[in-house]
């Protein structure tokens, strides 16, 4: 299936971010992550190379189950092969591979941005 | 002939792609198609002569479609420049049984039936023309 991804703009991209950072809380409460405080686990995302942050994310979309709108607001910001975005029009058809692999596909759009979840206070602390 | 088709879902297929839009008000489809029959000057044939009337039309769906993207709209609106090759179906949502257009093309520019759509919810009006109608029957 091609796909093809969006550009990461515009106010929806808030919502986008959201499902995201709940990705990575998700993957947080998960035995290997407990030992660490909310702070250091996002000290630990932020400075992972972004190959190794696109790793750790390929593992939380498998792991953590969404809302039905966090998906919504993921697959938005990929379109299908004749430019339309996903949404309800062309997600009827799709299995659950396909399905995967766009949420995979804007997810590691998302994972390559630098991420800045915690002031600079808080990091140094 | 012309008849409707209540109560059902269509979907599009464009480049492969499927699109659906679900419960659509009605679905129009005119099919010219008919077997006629003519005889003579002699008044007292009874049986006459058949011909088939009509098979240089295509078969003609005619549609509204609710809450259409304007990205979905846009891509018609090319299959309709470029005369695209497109593959339209209606699924009844009482029994699943489908009636299938495949090699369609669009006849009509997609016309909007308001002007103060939004681009999330687009009312539009579709008119698809095809020689290879199919249909499956659920038992």
């Amino acid at each position: 299936m091609e796909i093809k991804l969006l550009p990461l703009k515009g106010p929806d991209t808030y919502w986008a971010l959201q499902s995201y950072i709940k990705l990575l809380f998700g993957l947080k409460m998960l035995p290997m992550y407990m030992g660490l405080t909310i702070e250091e686990f996002f000290v630990y995302i932020e400075q992972m190379p972004a190959d190794d942050r696109k790793k750790i994310i390929r593992e939380a979309v498998l792991m953590v189950t969404l809302d039905r709108d966090e998906v919504n607001s993921l697959i938005k910001f990929a379109a299908d092969k004749n430019g339309v975005p996903f949404g309800r029009e062309n997600t009827s058809s799709l299995d659950p591979n396909e399905y995967m692999e766009i949420i995979h596909r804007v997810t590691q759009a998302i994972a390559s941005l630098e991420p800045n979840f915690l002031t600079a206070t808080e990091k140094k602390n | 002939m012309i008849f409707k088709l209540y109560n059902c879902d269509v979907g599009i297929k464009v480049d492969g792609v499927a699109y659906e839009i679900p419960h659509v008000v009605e679905v129009q489809v005119e099919d010219p198609e008919r077997n006629r029959l003519t005889r003579g000057n002699n008044p007292t044939n009874k049986v006459g002569i058949t011909f088939k009337d009509g098979i240089r039309e295509p078969k003609r769906w005619t549609m509204p479609f609710m809450n259409m993207t304007l990205a979905l709209k846009t891509v018609l609106d090319s299959a309709f420049v470029d005369q695209t090759r497109l593959e339209v179906y209606a699924i009844s949502r009482d029994d699943g049984s489908s009636k299938m257009a495949k090699n369609a093309i669009l006849s009509n520019r997609p016309q909007q039936l308001t002007l103060d759509d939004s681009a999330e919810s687009m009312h539009v009006s579709l008119e698809f023309e095809s020689f290879d109608i199919d249909e499956v029957h659920k038992a």
